[in-house]
């Protein structure tokens, strides 16, 4: 694409993908209108996020995970510490080429169609007119909203506002994309759609900084988080093993008989192994919801489960 | 009433630029000391010097790189924020309404009808545009930071220099189409709202003496008059329709002997409110014998002269015009004067017999648009002959511009200089001079006739060494105070001189190629009588040029408004940049109030005005307290407030343009054409000002914390 700069070439002497965001000690204080401090937002946080991966930041709300996205969108100007964003201060407008951003709303032009989005965030981007028709056609299609291109924005559903939202922060074809709170108002299905859509994301090669207070999506596409609460960052790590219980094993079996069940009790307790609990599994609701939609639609009229 | 050019576009252009540059050289440097002493405070000095270094550096790669694109795509969005709003068809409605029902109310029968309905388009639509360019100037950028919708465009490529100059592009074209669009309108109803026209019924005509005010309308008729009518009464108001004798000739022997051959009369409408009519057509030349003498009304097709595209457009739609005669051909009989030949047959009783209806064309004169020629210098001279150093004679206080000279001496003379006249000026071998004179009386005079004065061309030529003065033989006027009066002049004057061998000699010239001496002469004016005191200011005798186009006129007053609404948007946007929309709209009222109260600001805080300044006043109307009397005890501590705010108003008035200045319409309501030269003036003020508007916003956009 035209409008995406070439990176630079390596010349960072450590190994592994390079490093596109990094924050040095960043601290944002807001003040009042007499200068008084009134919150301590975020405090020193020192992060790096490498190329190619998921990231997120987790935590409650007023933890300070907006705040540190808009700080690396240049929204916010940090009180002390910086922000760099693709090699430049976060605050500077060049590197705005190479980055998407979904912000916690999507705060759109209510008054404008899909298209005319769409179109109208290309030509921020200087894209030839050819070249913003191909890419809101594709865009539309991918974030599925073929059938409402031609509709105003307020007139579309949360749901669908977070997808066209989505479709503009990657008109450009960006390296780096901020997704704020991507899921939050989303359905089970939605919300699943979305992840997917990250994912692939990180199958193109794209660095993907997203923030969230369900647990549960984090867990789902992150590589890594980073969870901050009352401004400061708490923990840093990847996920797989950040959760992994050190200390415990899982078996899974399908087919058991209940005799073989008391086999195994007695292998562990001749181990001196200590049995927490033996059940058949629980489904997640999110897993069952899913289910249902999936059967509704291949068999529309009949209620799902029924056979 | 002249409006004169001020100093020429060309002469202005190159020091104002300059100075212009200047300002803005120094007002970038205040700027930036004042943007690091702020720096200082938030960030210390170093950091504060760097940012500073930073923020000047970028602002040049952000202006070079500027896309149009970006820009265009602003405005397009801006545009269709508008029109969302639904505030352009609250404003048209408005201005439709106006117009709809200002159409019953607005007289016709004043004075200058002309100036009743310009005034109320051209107010009507600079109210309502300026009212649309606040509205929407001030509310876009704020709504946008409130709705969160700007964080989606300034995460883009965009730089803050183009959100601001497509926001106020965009405005500028809704504006444009506003603008015009009320124009095209407004033009169509002052024209049609103007039009009328009267019918004479030719019964009506009876005989005049030139001499007397025994006539049917009361007032004196024109030199040459020899029957008058009035129209019928259209639009509150009648003309006086004269048969004026226009040329006379007489036979050579033959039958006719040397009595009168032919006699040829016009009917001329005589001005009324301010202007004239000319004919429709009879439907081609009628033709009556009687008593010997072949009596032939006829008609002759106005050429309507055009310069331009438009002009000749505009005129596809005019109506044809005519000039209507009545021509008698002497076939039988000998006779010695016009009253002979009248005595024959009454010219009522021909046209009657010729079963005529005269109905007169649309209003003439009305609306047009006068170019003035001015002299270079006008000088004074007193009874000696000699230049007085002051303005002519002292009449006691009167208008400062009039300068008087003494009547009754062929001495005291005002001499008007005028230089660069051509023939292509004109329209034809006509010269027009236009005067404006006053007229002050020391004795009553003539009651039937008004003073007498006279005008002569003169020229100094030096031609083998020795000065030889030329003056033409003078043309007797009389004056007609407190209005313009054309004098219309042949080119072809007659020379008089004395000649090297001391004899008097004449010659017949040319007045601008021949009798001038390169393009200069002198217009020399003189009062005729003695005791009277004609009133001349520099602008009050001048040569009337081929008139320019009122549609174009017009269009320019229009103009006028287009720059006035461009600074209003760039100044709303500009404002709320880093105000929110209600104090932005405020400030751009305030803004807006001190462009057009320059001038009353500017006399307050020079005393002109008695009642002190804003808090003194306040003080005074409540306890409504005499302008004139002295404040007294504590409360004269507010005037030593007021004398700080008065300051700072008048400082203000002095960094906001004038934007009376911008709204040419005394210009185009007197009739005159506004000077390309002052147009391009004023569009160098307001663009200039636009420009820097559109920088400031951006520093302001750029330093703020989008998302605080």
């Amino acid at each position: 694409m035209s409008t995406q700069v070439e990176s630079a070439p390596a010349e960072s002497v450590d190994e592994g993908p390079k490093t596109v965001v990094e924050t040095q000690s960043l601290t944002k204080v807001y003040r009042d209108f007499w200068g008084r401090q009134k919150v301590r937002a975020l405090k020193a946080l020192d992060l790096e996020i490498r190329e190619g991966e998921i990231f997120g930041l987790l935590g409650p709300n007023g933890s300070g995970k907006s705040t540190t996205i808009k700080l690396l969108l240049g929204l916010l100007f940090p009180t002390s510490g910086r922000a760099i964003v693709l090699d430049e201060e976060a605050t500077k407008v060049d590197k705005n080429e190479r980055i998407g951003y979904l912000p916690e709303e999507s705060y759109l032009y209510r008054f404008l169609t899909a298209e005319e989005t769409l179109d109208f965030y290309g030509r921020l981007f200087d894209m030839s007119g050819q070249e913003r028709r191909d890419r809101t056609n594709e865009l539309i299609e991918r974030v599925g909203l073929g059938w409402a291109r031609r509709r105003q924005l307020r007139e579309y559903s949360k749901g669908m506002t977070r997808r066209i939202g989505l479709a503009q922060a990657l008109i450009n074809d960006p390296e780096l994309i901020f997704l704020d709170e991507p899921t939050s108002g989303l359905d089970p299905l939605g919300t699943r759609e979305m992840k997917d859509l990250i994912l692939d994301l990180k199958a193109k090669g794209k660095t993907v900084v997203m923030s969230s207070h369900q647990l549960d999506d984090v867990q789902d596409v992150c590589d890594r988080i980073g969870i901050l609460y009352q401004g400061e960052l708490k923990e840093l790590g990847r996920v797989d093993e950040l959760l992994r219980v050190e200390d415990e094993t899982q078996i899974r079996c399908s087919h058991l008989s209940e005799g073989a069940i008391d086999e195994i009790k007695q292998v562990i307790a001749k181990h001196e192994g200590e049995l927490k609990d033996v059940s058949n599994p629980q489904s997640t609701l999110e897993q069952l919801f899913l289910e249902i939609v999936r059967q509704s639609e291949e068999r529309p009229g009949m209620r799902a489960g029924s056979k | 009433m002249g409006y004169e050019e001020f100093v020429s576009f060309a002469d202005w252009l190159p020091s104002s630029l300059a100075t212009f540059g200047l300002i803005l050289v120094s007002c970038a440097f205040l700027g930036a000391i004042l943007a690091y002493l702020v720096g200082i405070v938030r960030y210390g000095p170093s950091e504060a010097f760097y940012k500073l270094w930073e923020g000047i550096f970028q602002a040049f790669p952000d202006l070079l790189f500027t896309s149009p694109k970006r820009v265009a795509a602003i405005a397009r969005l801006a545009i269709q924020e508008t029109l969302r709003r639904r505030v352009l068809l609250v404003v048209f409605a408005l201005f439709a309404l106006a117009l709809l029902f200002g159409g019953w109310f607005l007289d016709a029968g004043s004075d200058h009808p002309e100036r009743t309905y310009l005034g109320f388009v051209l107010g009507g639509t600079q109210f309502l545009v300026l009212f649309l360019g606040l509205l929407i100037s001030t509310a876009s950028l704020p709504q946008d930071i409130q709705n969160k919708t700007i964080y989606t465009v300034v995460t883009k490529p965009i730089r803050a220099g183009e959100i601001i100059m497509g926001r106020v592009l965009g405005f500028l074209l809704i504006g444009t189409v506003m603008i015009g669009s009320m124009g095209l309108i407004s033009y169509f109803f002052v024209v049609g709202g103007l039009n009328h026209r009267h019918s004479v019924d030719v019964s009506e005509f009876v005989r005049v003496n030139p001499d007397s005010t025994d006539t049917s309308s009361g007032r004196r008729a024109s030199a040459n008059a020899y029957y008058e009518a009035l129209s019928t009464r259209n639009a509150r108001h009648r003309h006086r329709i004269e048969l004026v004798l226009q040329q006379l000739s007489r036979g050579e022997g033959g039958s006719i002997g040397s009595g009168l051959q032919t006699a040829i009369f016009y009917l001329q409408v005589q001005n009324e409110s301010g202007h004239t009519h000319d004919f429709r057509s009879v439907g081609g030349n009628q033709e009556l014998i009687a008593g010997g003498i072949k009596y032939t009304l006829f008609e002759e097709k106005i050429e309507q002269k055009s310069s331009g595209l438009l002009e000749s457009l505009l005129n596809l739609f005019s109506e044809s015009r005519y000039r209507v005669g009545l021509r008698m051909d002497v076939e039988e009989g000998i006779f010695e004067n016009p009253e002979a030949m009248l005595a024959q047959r009454p010219l009522n009783e021909v046209l009657q017999e010729m079963n005529v209806t005269l109905v007169t064309s649309n209003p003439q004169e009305m609306l047009q648009a006068r170019v003035p020629y001015y002299a270079r210098e006008l000088s004074y001279l007193d009874r000696e002959g000699n230049i007085t150093e002051e303005r002519g004679m002292s009449v006691g206080k009167m208008n400062e511009k009039y300068g008087y000279i003494d009547g009754g001496t062929s001495l005291a003379r005002a001499i008007y200089r005028f230089n660069g006249l051509r023939p292509g000026m004109f329209s034809d071998d006509r010269v027009a001079i236009d005067m404006n004179l006053r007229v002050f009386r020391t004795l009553k005079g003539d009651i039937i006739h008004r003073v007498t004065g006279s005008v002569y061309f003169r020229v100094t030529k030096e031609e083998d060494g020795r000065k030889i003065t030329y003056e033409t033989e003078p043309v007797v006027f009389e004056s007609q105070e407190y209005s313009v009066q054309t004098l219309e002049l042949s080119r072809n004057v007659v020379a008089l001189w004395t000649d090297v061998e001391g004899n008097p000699a004449r010659q017949e010239m040319d007045l601008l190629t021949e009798f001038a001496d390169n393009g200069k002469f002198e217009v020399v004016l003189r009062c005729n009588e003695a005791g009277m005191y004609f009133g001349v200011a520099p602008s009050s005798v001048y040569f009337k040029l081929r008139d320019g186009s009122f549609a174009l006129n017009f269009a320019k007053c229009f103009f006028g408004i287009w720059l006035q609404f461009m600074l209003i948007s760039s100044l709303g946007v500009t404002l709320s940049s880093f105000l929110n929309a209600s104090v932005s709209l405020l400030a751009t009222v305030v803004a807006l109030l001190i462009g057009f109260f320059g001038d009353f600001i500017r006399d307050v805080a020079t005393q002109q005005i008695e009642g002190g300044g804003p808090l003194e006043a306040t003080y005074r109307l409540i306890t409504q307290m005499n302008v004139t009397s002295e404040l007294e005890g504590t409360i004269r501590f507010v005037s030593y407030i007021d004398v700080l705010l008065v300051k700072l108003m008048e400082v203000m008035t002095y960094i906001i343009p004038d934007f009376t200045q911008m709204h040419t319409q005394g210009p185009l309501a007197d009739g005159y054409n506004i000077p390309v030269g002052l147009v391009g003036f004023h569009t160098m003020v307001a663009f200039a000002f636009a420009m820097v508007l559109c920088i400031v916003g951006y520093f302001s956009l750029k330093t703020r914390e989008i998302a605080a």
